[in-house]
């Protein structure tokens, strides 16, 4: 097995009174799209600070491409590009002085720097804006820039803190469709947001941090299966009496069941043929419905119910 | 109240920052009352200067100039060494050089008058011209006496006695002393110190309420902008207020006990009519700028440039004409003529109309300044809707 | 690579127009405001200019010869130093209180002076009259004892008014207000502490996004530093040189003729400027705004202290506290010009060039320490 390209062992990051990582460990493959999930203040945006060596911890080991990172070790910055969550370019310079200055930092041959600045200004479809300074660009087209600067150098692990904040669906898609392509030219990527559908739609690994700490790393099938909702299903129902809700809730497999608004809400655990079951018990009892729904559990109620329930228990 | 309440709010934050011009400024016009005074000293009060001479003249003459000027002033032996004497010269140790050349005593003899002695002085400076006055004046008596044949030693006796005649100067008034005191200077200089705190503190918070989006956001509000600039009006004249407070606490805490009430009352409202100017000036700057640097520029070039316009850092005797009657259009002007009519506004109850008149045209200052900064803030804001 | 650095933080710097705008335009303002302040002193000082008096005499006890004196100097023209408004005591002791004349000349039994202030122009009026007197009494004295010479010596006397001659260490001529100008292009180097205090912003991850991003990168923070440096240097010279130029070609002064060595002590007082502002940036974790204001105020006093508002100040300094003057970087750029212009020898001026050199240099190494490996407690 090849060393991981991120390597976190029991990282502590105090700011005074405050705990910002617990003893947080994580590790990311290569050629993996890993999503980051956590409610605001989880301490992802540390967490990233910290792999820059940006920030100072007070325990722990964080290794980059299997070696210790440091302030200096620029051999490993090299191969990293960052996106950061606020938009961080100059706004004195043009688009495309912008992404050639920073890309100036990590290629120094002209002729290659060059190529690549016209690549990220391709990728990111900023061609006709580039002689723009970025007051003038839109809301999207900042964020593309913003995130043009950080990858414009080829980097082979690409670290994005939030980067579609704020971002219309056309900017959007354009930026996950870039970043798998990104992906598929063999570079590593750690991919933070909030919208679920999209850590859903392109991340290969996702981690569920709440205080500091992992509460939940694998693949999404295998996040959902950590859960204990394993089909939710709805259906019209005009009336039902309270003594046949307590005996849907008796049936196997369901541990809650809601009745409002003639909606009838139905969570399973795992099993098979929920559906079948149910729909049979209505019609065992004349119990009429329409319109019935199957749901299988979204990364949404993933993140609710692990971190959901790490709140209530504080 | 939300306006001013959030401007008081700011100004708790900005407090750090602020006190330490206010800190700087403070202890800048303190030093200013004492060290003005040192850098005005004229030729009125004769003070004994240091300055070296070097005496290479083969005759008397030469040695008897020396002596004579060792009566008036502190003669530092100095060897006669060009970097001995452009080091001694240049840290201040002497402040004027005469060179005696061998040939002085026979070049007087025979009435030459031209050149005979030599001098290196502080360039430009008054102790200069004021040394070279009484050489000149010197060696030309001396001449007269010695070209009229009579012996040398009485030539130098004659020459020394008629340079001790001086002519009687009177005092129009008791109250007049040859040199002011150190709160002439502390409120002379204040409106440099008051330009630079005042426009600093206010400028950087009412910079915040102008930032584009706040501004913005500000206008779509329901609070009519008038309100609006009148609780940020408001809001900066409690910051002056409380700056004025302070400067005059020290002012009072300093000189308290030695300033006749009068020159003290009409010092501070001359003082509140100048921090009024400035306060509509730091309110107009803010409206232009959001830039922090920039503010800090303006301010500093407005105090020195007014301080110098209006005769605080040089005295206007020495301004051109032009410049003064430019001048008038500075307010420093205005406070600087009231500032010098308190001086003798004890001896002259005269003098108080004339004070109340400038005064006056302080306050339309303030008020012309006011009415044109809240016009500013209305034009800008209008601009603005018609830009986006 | 570092000219890529360079040249786009001299972009940089020519597109933030306001400060640049600012940075340009505020020495020239406080030059020329001192151009016309006192464009015109040096000849005010030198011939004197009338002055407003009133005159009293006593017709039967009166010196003739005074009269006679005081009717040539207020004969009008261009050599015209008093003029008499009054001779009316009453109306003069009016006009005296008021300050619309300067003095109050008394030909009496004795001749005698009222005044009622102390400034230049009373000054002027004493100094004229002892002057009078003194030479009255050695004419007396000669009309005594030889009253033959006494014709031939009075015209000898009124030619004669050269007797000193002043010279100078150096054949340049200073002009007499130069040490305003010397302070003035003084504060133009210094005000780099703006351009450098940006430079540590782009430069600390704890004050900027932007500047986290540039150390996330590999390149080496000294480079970063460096290249941002130079730039502002380079920025902050070409703008003080505008106001050089502008002093040396607008407004005339006079700079002497060392012009090189001039434009040396500019680029490293610009150097001293821009490592104030970084090391003022990079020391400490307060915020923008008061590293802001502790910079400013810190480079005011500098000026200050160097005579920017009062031409003698450096010299009060000298007197009671030379060390200051031996570390402050505006005392330091305006002594060197002064020892260009005083001294024909390059000792003392190397001297300073040297103290300034040694002082920029341990603000960047200060600053560039405290960059450079730094991790943050909090971003």
């Amino acid at each position: 097995m090849s060393t991981p390209v991120i390597k976190i062992e029991n990282l502590v990051k105090r700011y005074n009174e405050l705990v910002a990582l617990d003893h947080f460990n994580l590790e990311i493959e290569q050629g993996e799209i890993f999503g980051l999930l956590g409610p605001n203040g989880s301490g992802k945006t540390t967490t990233i600070n910290c792999i820059l060596a940006l920030l100072s911890f007070d325990k722990g080991t964080v290794e980059v491409f299997g070696e210790t990172m440091a302030p200096n070790k620029y051999k490993i910055k090299r191969e990293i590009g960052i996106v950061f969550q606020n938009v961080a370019v100059f706004n004195e310079l043009t688009v495309y002085e912008n992404i050639d200055y920073f890309c100036g930092l990590y290629i120094m041959d002209k002729n290659t720097r060059k190529q690549y600045v016209e690549e990220a200004i391709e990728f990111a479809g900023l061609t006709e804006f580039k002689k723009f300074y970025p007051k003038k660009l839109s809301g999207g087209l900042l964020r593309r820039l913003n995130i043009a600067c950080g990858i414009a150098h080829k980097p082979k692990l690409i670290i994005m803190d939030e980067p579609t904040v704020a971002v219309d669906p056309q900017s959007r898609n354009k930026i996950l469709e870039g970043i798998l392509e990104l992906n598929k030219k063999g570079a590593t990527i750690i991919y933070t947001s909030h919208y679920m559908e999209e850590v859903e739609q392109i991340c290969t690994r996702i981690a569920i941090m709440d205080k500091g700490r992992n509460l939940a790393i694998g693949t999404k099938e295998e996040l959902k299966m950590m859960i204990k909702t394993g089909e939710t299903i709805s259906m019209e129902v005009l009336e039902l009496e309270n003594k046949y809700m307590e005996e849907i809730r008796k049936l196997n497999h369901v541990y809650q069941v809601d009745y409002a608004d003639n909606k009838l809400n139905i969570k399973c655990s795992k099993g098979k043929h929920n559906l079948i079951r149910i729909l049979d018990y209505l019609q065992q009892n004349q119990i009429a419905f329409g319109r019935v729904y199957s749901e299988l559990p979204t990364l949404n109620d993933v993140f609710l119910e692990i971190t959901g329930k790490e709140l209530r228990d504080k | 109240m939300q306006v001013f309440r959030a401007y008081m709010k700011i100004l708790k934050k900005t407090m750090p920052s602020l006190s330490i011009y206010i800190i700087i400024f403070l202890s800048l016009s303190i030093f200013l009352s004492g060290s003005g005074k040192q850098s005005k000293i004229s030729q009125f009060t004769s003070s004994k200067v240091n300055i070296a001479v070097i005496n290479e003249d083969e005759g008397m003459l030469g040695g008897e100039l020396k002596t004579y000027l060792g009566t008036i002033h502190n003669v530092v032996e100095l060897k006669n060494d060009r970097e001995i004497l452009q080091d001694e010269l240049y840290f201040r140790n002497v402040e004027y050089i005469l060179l005696i050349p061998n040939d002085f005593t026979k070049k007087l003899e025979i009435g030459e008058s031209e050149n005979l002695c030599q001098n290196v002085k502080v360039p430009s400076s008054y102790t200069g011209k004021y040394l070279d006055s009484q050489i000149e004046q010197y060696i030309s008596t001396l001449t007269i006496y010695v070209s009229s044949n009579i012996d040398e030693k009485q030539a130098v006796e004659n020459t020394a006695r008629d340079l001790s005649q001086e002519v009687k100067v009177n005092f129009l008034s008791q109250s007049v002393n040859t040199s002011k005191s150190d709160d002439y200077y502390y409120f002379l200089y204040l409106p440099y110190v008051f330009t630079s705190v005042i426009i600093l503190s206010i400028g950087s918070i009412l910079m915040t309420f102008n930032i584009k989006e706040i501004n913005e956001r500000n206008l779509c509000s329901s609070m009519p902008i008038i309100k609006k600039n009148f609780q940020l009006v408001l809001g900066c004249i409690i910051t002056v207020v409380a700056v004025f407070a302070l400067f005059m606490s020290v002012a009072i805490g300093i000189y308290g006990n030695s300033i006749n009430i009068v020159k003290a009352v009409f010092y501070m409202i001359n003082a509140i009519a100048f921090a009024a100017i400035v306060t509509g000036l730091g309110y107009l700057i803010s409206v232009f700028v959001n830039n922090l640097n920039v503010l800090n520029m303006i301010s500093n070039v407005l105090g020195i440039g007014m301080s110098f316009l209006g005769g605080i850092f040089v005295p206007r005797e020495v301004l051109g004409d032009n410049v003064v009657i430019f001048s008038k259009f500075i307010p420093t002007y205005w406070y600087v003529n009231v500032i010098e009519l308190i001086q003798n506004v004890e001896s002259n109850r005269s003098l108080m109309n004339e004070i109340l008149i400038n005064i006056g045209i302080e306050i339309l200052f303030a008020i012309a300044i006011f009415a044109g900064a809240l016009a500013a803030t209305r034009i800008r804001s209008d601009a603005r809707k018609q830009i986006s | 690579m570092f000219i890529q650095l360079l040249k786009y933080k001299i972009i940089k710097m020519f597109r933030t127009k306001d400060e640049l705008f600012w940075c340009l335009a505020f020495p020239l303002i406080l030059g020329t405001l001192f151009y016309i302040s006192f464009g015109k002193l040096s000849e005010k000082q030198e011939s004197f200019q009338c002055i407003s008096i009133a005159y009293i005499e006593d017709q039967t006890k009166k010196d003739e010869q005074f009269e006679t004196v005081l009717n040539v100097l207020s004969e009008e023209g261009e050599d015209q130093m008093v003029q008499v408004v009054t001779n009316s005591e009453n109306e003069a002791k009016e006009l005296l209180l008021n300050k619309k004349i300067s003095g109050i000349i008394y030909n009496t039994e004795e001749i005698s002076l009222t005044v009622n202030d102390s400034g230049i122009n009373e000054s002027i009026l004493k100094e004229f009259l002892n002057q009078y007197i003194q030479k009255r009494e050695t004419i007396m004295n000669i009309a005594r004892s030889s009253p033959e010479k006494l014709a031939q010596l009075l015209e000898s006397e009124s030619s004669n008014n050269n007797s000193l001659k002043e010279i100078s260490f150096t054949d340049a001529s200073i002009d007499p207000m130069s040490n305003y100008f010397y302070s003035l292009i003084a504060m133009s180097c210094l005000y780099g502490c703006f351009a450098g205090m940006s430079s540590a912003v782009d430069a600390k991850a704890n004050l900027s996004t932007l500047a986290a991003r540039r150390i996330a990168a590999p390149t080496n923070k000294m480079k970063l530093i460096l290249g941002d440096f130079l730039g502002a240097v380079l920025v902050q010279f070409a703008c003080t040189m505008v106001t050089l130029l502008y002093l040396l070609f607008v407004l005339k002064i006079d700079f002497g003729r060392k012009l090189p060595y001039i434009v040396v002590t500019i680029l490293v007082g610009c150097m001293i400027g821009i490592a104030s502002g970084l090391f003022a940036g990079s020391i400490g974790r307060q915020s923008e705004k008061m590293k802001s204001s502790i910079i400013l105020t810190f480079t005011m006093v500098e000026c200050f202290l160097s005579g920017l508002m009062f031409g003698d100040m450096k010299d009060i300094i000298e007197h009671h506290a030379p060390i200051i003057n031996r570390i402050n970087p505006a005392a330091l750029i305006v002594d060197a010009f002064y020892s260009l212009n005083i001294y024909d020898t390059y000792e003392r001026y190397t001297k300073n060039l040297v103290s300034m050199l040694v002082i920029a240099g341990l603000l960047c190494i200060v600053s560039f320490l405290v960059i450079r490996r730094e991790r943050y407690a909090s971003i």
